[in-house]
């Protein structure tokens, strides 16, 4: 990794590395995805308490397999209900808080562990980065939908073990990402002078490298937060995703897939918001990868 | 670079015995074959006469070296929910329908990807470029099991085109595939686009418009043969991420594959079963990362991995 | 790799400078450029070629079984796959669903003390594959291998412990060290035992049967492919009904929608749906069969009251360890709109007592009326009851563990158990529901630390002396926990009780102990559904056997 410095990189060798542009950035975030996720995700997640008309959880058999308004429903549940009478509209937004934290426990929790252990193989490379790269190896060979399965019928689903599985399958790709950084970073000017004024090796790590991956780790983070997603969904199709009654978007999809011809507002709904969501995700991870990190191609 | 290859070697089939150590805590840990195949009227003597059968009743380390011993010989034991097969038999017989189903996921989402992928780092920032990307990302963004069942519910219940599971001939491999490939669909895409963004803007390609190539064949054939390796070495990726999908997808379109064995064997706690297939797909994973990591080290010497 | 991308915005720069000069109007360039699309659609269209449907052939499209195998006796819920081509002593009748008719046997008698039990065999049988007549040596070979060590099958345990000649040739005689009352029903009810040709064991072994097995069925064998099963007419079978179809396919499809969507749209001409989905499938032309008896019964088990006295193992932090609490759980719960929910189509009836079967010791016909009233929906009296125990303080644990799991031949569980947490919130339990699978729970139950309630494994409805021994002895099965004093003091007299009118006196008086107790909470008395296509099968009738419960594919009439 010895390539003539970027535009970008040199621009960063002045002060102590952190890219140029990220608030200004940010200022011109692309429009229909944050309108998107807000209305859909963030406003939801933060006020479903509040806003939501119906109780999540709990329903009337009485009203159950109600249809949106405008294919026979009525404004009561603007999007229908499900099979015991619950407001799909509610649990959507219920379901907004648990996909969100479902995502930022796990991605802060796979992130730091990740980032952390890639830090360390990078930097000190030999006998720690020779182990913590082939567990990665073992980590990304191992198919992380079984570990879901065995640990689900071990000590049961739940948000808990979601987190797990999360967990497991993210570290190892920041790992491997924060890893490839840091070797090129770790042989920049300012390292080495960090180095002869005698700085010590956390003292670098954390003051010169980690804000130079920084970009790096959030341009990942963006586009992790749809594959969690779609992530919890898939554990709720396999019956080992987040146990009911909480209302997980992923969980709602699954549970209404068979009635897809008598009620198939049960399982659209959840579907489409996850799908939105994912796609305004994906669009603005899109976005902030090419400011932030364009080097970052494969993930 | 002999070292080098050595010391991977070496490190990898210390992966793989780790791996052999997870597959058997990873089955054990699910509890006993006992539990999933007794009727709900047997007593206590006829669980512990089939604990015995089965071995379970031996210390875990003793069962353990068993397992590695004859996994060592390719024999991973008989199954306990398919009786009369061999677990890796039953791997093998399997394999097949998994990877044509992957294998054909990837050449459609290739067929569709890279012309789309070309063409939207030529009009770029065009209306095609958007529409392209929005029809890749939307692939992104779908639960795939729930793709699955709207597919199958429009091409197979309402137009009546195409089956609607299983496995047989051609047409019924037409909507797994696309259930499954379209996810893969926009990584490609993005990937030529970029790669063929950054051909397109070399000297040789400028030189080729000055001697006056057509156009056409400047893209299709000068500029995409070198911008093609980006996408490709992306097959490695996607190769791990087809049993992740296959597990779902199989379950969707009853699709007799691997992943269906998976789930099948973690349900029934067919413990060889599951062993064998963990430590096979590890195996194949590890084995083909040692052999590209190697391959690109010969080949191109600047795109080492480390 | 970073060497081998340049930096992006660089390049953006450059191409929008010189776009102007090189970019052909979009879509004109595109239609140039995309020749690909046309060999896209090519293969697309390749891939359109319409399943024919073969007229001779009934594919059926069913969740898979619990085991695949041809071993009968090391399999479990796949009877109605094996079904076609294996035959048992006894049949069942598919119209009035008796079940100790003519099967293999023709004739049967019991020593008085029901030790010695003697057959009469079927002359002219044939076994399939040409592997010769079936004889008396077919049934002394069978029963070796269905209680052998590696045999699973139901009440295997029962089964067990016979010593088993051939008299003569068509003779076969099974002597049990002790009376088996239930012999009969192990056959006929439960149809436990098949029979396999010995001939075929001698000469190829068990790979022999792995590979292509011998039975003596309407259909027999062809292959086995991973999914799918295929049988093809038997033609020199002994009996004179001729089963309309040549061949009969098995497709093993987890997935209800995608089940459904196979027999809208022709693929499968039958399907075991969930019931919820029958409205569905009878919405869109289909019909349904149903099986003559009741085969399943449903109970929700409160599990982990081992409280004989001196037990340890006494679950007496668990809320429902108080009766009170136990009676309140039970008449919190909505039974008939919980039936209108679950079985929109029909099949099913309240249970006033789990075990407990019409026609079979005990049954005691007055708890079905007073079942409506003391087990009836009042959340008032619920609430009253709840205040009265103590609820929640009282409680170590007030915790209701609702486990949903998933149970061969009933679908509707998991439903079924969150109307339940629905029910019990609604009048004021600390409920949660907890995703466990039935293996799970048999080895918490074998450890005996099952704390926690949970559906019953689907049950076919048994003698009561069998019922009694696997749900309420110690240590009977792993899905049931209820024991106590009074229970096994009780179980024991019957079971030593040779007169049966005392016999029926004593069951009956634990019925009725068991019920005033809400040991548990009792659900569903089924009928196995199917749907089928009308456009393909004409009608179907079939008895209810074991816990699947479907089976005599030859009844299969074709539709014209």
């Amino acid at each position: 990794m010895t390539d003539s410095p970027s535009p970008a990189d040199r621009v960063a060798d002045d002060n102590t590395g952190r890219k140029p542009g990220f608030w200004r950035g940010l200022r011109r975030l692309p429009l229909i995805p944050m309108f998107v996720l807000v209305v859909l995700l963030i406003i939801p997640a933060l006020s479903a308490d509040w806003l939501a008309p119906h109780d999540p959880i709990r329903g009337s058999i009485p009203d159950r397999l109600k249809p949106p308004v405008f294919f026979g429903g009525t404004w009561e549940f603007a999007l229908g209900t499900d099979r015991l009478g619950r407001d799909i509209l509610s649990r959507i937004m219920h379901g907004a808080k648990v996909s969100l934290s479902i995502s930022i426990a796990g991605i802060l929790a796979g992130g730091v562990l990740g980032t952390a252990l890639g830090l360390i193989a990078g930097y000190f490379r030999g006998l720690a980065d020779a182990i913590i790269m082939r567990l990665v190896d073992i980590t990304m060979a191992l198919p992380s939908i079984l570990l879901a399965l065995v640990l689900a019928v071990t000590v049961g689903p739940s948000f808990q073990t979601i987190i797990v599985v999360v967990t497991f399958v993210l570290w190892a790709l920041y790992a491997r990402q924060v890893r490839g950084e840091v070797l090129s970073i770790r042989e920049r000017d300012f390292v080495a002078r960090a180095r002869v004024a005698g700085a010590s090796d956390l003292r670098i790590i954390v003051r010169h490298i980690l804000p130079n991956a920084a970009n790096t780790i959030i341009v990942l983070a963006t586009l992790q937060v749809g594959s969690v997603i779609l992530l919890e969904a898939g554990l709720s199709f396999l019956g080992v995703g987040i146990p009911r009654p909480t209302p997980a978007w992923g969980l709602m999809v699954a549970d209404g897939r068979q009635l897809i011809v008598s009620a198939w507002w049960i399982a659209f709904f959840p579907g489409l918001a996850i799908t939105l969501t994912v796609f305004a995700l994906n669009l603005l991870g899109d976005w902030m990868r090419d400011r932030l990190d364009p080097r970052l191609k494969e993930v | 670079m002999k070292r080098n290859l050595v010391i991977r070697s070496l490190q990898s089939l210390l992966a793989l015995l780790a791996i052999s150590v997870i597959a058997f805590a990873m089955s054990h840990l699910t509890g006993s074959p006992v539990d999933a195949m007794l009727p709900d009227d047997a007593g206590p003597e006829e669980a512990a006469r089939l604990t015995k059968l089965w071995g379970l009743d031996r210390p875990l380390y003793e069962q353990y070296f068993v397992f590695l011993g004859n996994a060592l010989q390719g024999n991973f034991g008989d199954s306990i929910k398919w009786q009369g097969q061999t677990a890796f038999g039953l791997v093998l017989e399997r394999l097949p329908a998994t990877i044509q189903l992957g294998g054909f996921a990837i050449v459609v989402s290739t067929i569709i990807a890279l012309p789309v992928g070309v063409l939207a780092a030529v009009y770029k920032d065009t209306p095609f470029d958007s529409a392209g990307k929005l029809v890749a990302l939307l692939g992104q963004a779908m639960p795939n099991f729930w793709l699955g069942i709207v597919l199958i519910w429009i091409f197979a219940v309402h137009l009546n085109w195409l089956p609607t599971s299983g496995r047989g001939g051609f047409s019924h491999m037409v909507l797994p595939a696309i259930a499954m490939g379209w996810f893969q669909v926009a990584a490609f895409m993005r990937l030529t686009r970029s790669a063929m963004l950054e051909v397109l803007d070399s000297e040789y390609i400028k030189l080729a418009r000055i001697k006056g190539v057509p156009e056409r064949r400047v893209i299709w054939v000068h500029a995409l043969k070198n911008a093609a390796i980006a996408p490709l070495t992306y097959f490695g990726v996607i190769a791990g991420s087809i049993f992740t999908g296959s597990v779902v997808i199989e379950t969707v379109f009853a699709w007799p594959g691997t992943g269906l064995l998976a789930i099948d064997a973690i349900r029934g706690r067919d413990f060889p079963v599951i062993q064998a297939v963990v430590v096979t797909f590890a195996g194949v994973f590890i084995v083909a990362n040692l052999i590209v990591d190697t391959l690109y080290a010969y080949l191109d010497p600047r795109i080492r991995y480390q | 790799m970073s060497q081998i991308v340049n930096d992006h915005q660089h390049a953006d720069r450059v191409l929008r400078t010189d776009r102007p000069r090189r970019i052909r109007p979009v879509a004109q360039g595109i239609a140039r450029n995309f020749g690909m699309a046309a060999l896209v659609g090519l293969v697309l269209l390749l891939a359109w070629l319409p399943a024919l449907a073969q007229a001779d052939k009934l594919v059926a499209a069913v969740s898979k079984p619990g085991t695949e195998t041809n071993r009968f006796w090391s399999g479990s819920t796949m009877w109605h796959v094996m079904d076609p081509a294996l035959e048992g002593l006894l049949d069942q009748d598919p119209v009035t669903g008796e079940n100790t008719k003519n099967g293999l046997a023709v004739s049967w008698e019991a020593s008085d003390d029901f030790k010695v039990w003697t057959f009469k065999l079927r002359k002219g049988v044939q076994f399939h594959h040409g592997w010769g007549e079936f004889t008396a040596a077919d049934v002394v070979h069978s029963y070796k291998l269905h209680t052998g060590p590696d045999a699973i099958i139901p009440t295997v345990d029962q089964l067990r412990g016979a010593k088993a000649e051939a008299v003569d040739r068509y003779t076969v005689r099974f002597t049990y060290p002790e009376p088996n009352k239930n012999l009969l029903f192990l056959h006929g009810g439960r149809s436990v035992m098949k029979v396999y040709s010995k001939a075929q064991f001698d000469k190829e072994g068990l790979e022999g049967y792995d590979r292509k097995f011998a039975g003596t069925g309407h259909y027999q064998f062809v292959s086995r492919k991973p999914g799918q099963i295929l049988y093809e007419r038997f033609d020199k079978h002994y009996s004179s009904v001729k089963p309309d179809f040549r061949v009969l396919e098995f497709r093993f499809v987890d997935e209800p929608a995608t089940k459904l969507a196979m027999l809208l749209s022709g693929e499968a001409a039958i399907a075991d749906l969930p019931r919820e989905l029958m409205k569905d499938a009878l919405a869109g032309g289909m019909k349904t069969a149903e099986s003559a008896r009741a085969v399943i019964q449903t109970d929700v088990v409160l599990n982990g009251l081992y409280c004989e006295s001196g037990d340890k193992a006494c679950g007496k932090h668990l809320a429902w360890h108080n009766k009170k609490i136990r009676e309140a759980m039970n008449i919190a719960l909505n039974r008939e709109e919980m039936l209108q929910v679950l079985f929109p189509g029909g099949g099913a009836k309240l249970l006033p007592r789990y075990a407990m079967t019409p026609g079979h010791e005990g049954y005691d016909p007055t708890l079905v009326e007073r079942f409506k009233k003391e087990y009836g929906y009042n959340p008032e009296r619920a609430k009253k009851l709840m205040k009265e125990a103590g609820y929640p303080d009282a409680f170590e644990d007030p915790t209701i563990h609702l486990v949903l799991k998933p149970s061969a031949g009933v679908p509707e569980v998991a439903l079924q158990m969150e109307l339940i947490h629905q029910y019990l919130t609604a009048v004021g339990f600390k409920a949660e529901l907890r995703e466990i699978d039935h293996a799970t729970v048999g080895a918490m139950g074998r450890a005996r630390k099952a704390y926690i309630i949970h559906p019953s494994k689907n049950a076919p409805p048994r003698p009561t002396e069998v019922a009694f021994r696997a749900f309420y002895s110690k240590p009977g099965g792993p899905y049931q926990g209820w024991e106590d004093d009074f229970t096994s003091s009780n179980i024991k007299a019957f079971r030593a009780e040779r007169d049966p009118k005392k016999r029926d006196a004593i069951a009956r008086k634990l019925f009725n102990y068991l019920f005033e107790q809400y040991v548990s909470m009792p659900m569903f008395e089924l009928r196995t559904q199917l749907a089928f296509n009308p456009k393909m099968v004409a009608s179907w009738q079939f008895p209810g056997v074991t816990s699947t419960g479907y089976g005599h594919w030859h009844t299969v009439k074709a539709a014209k």
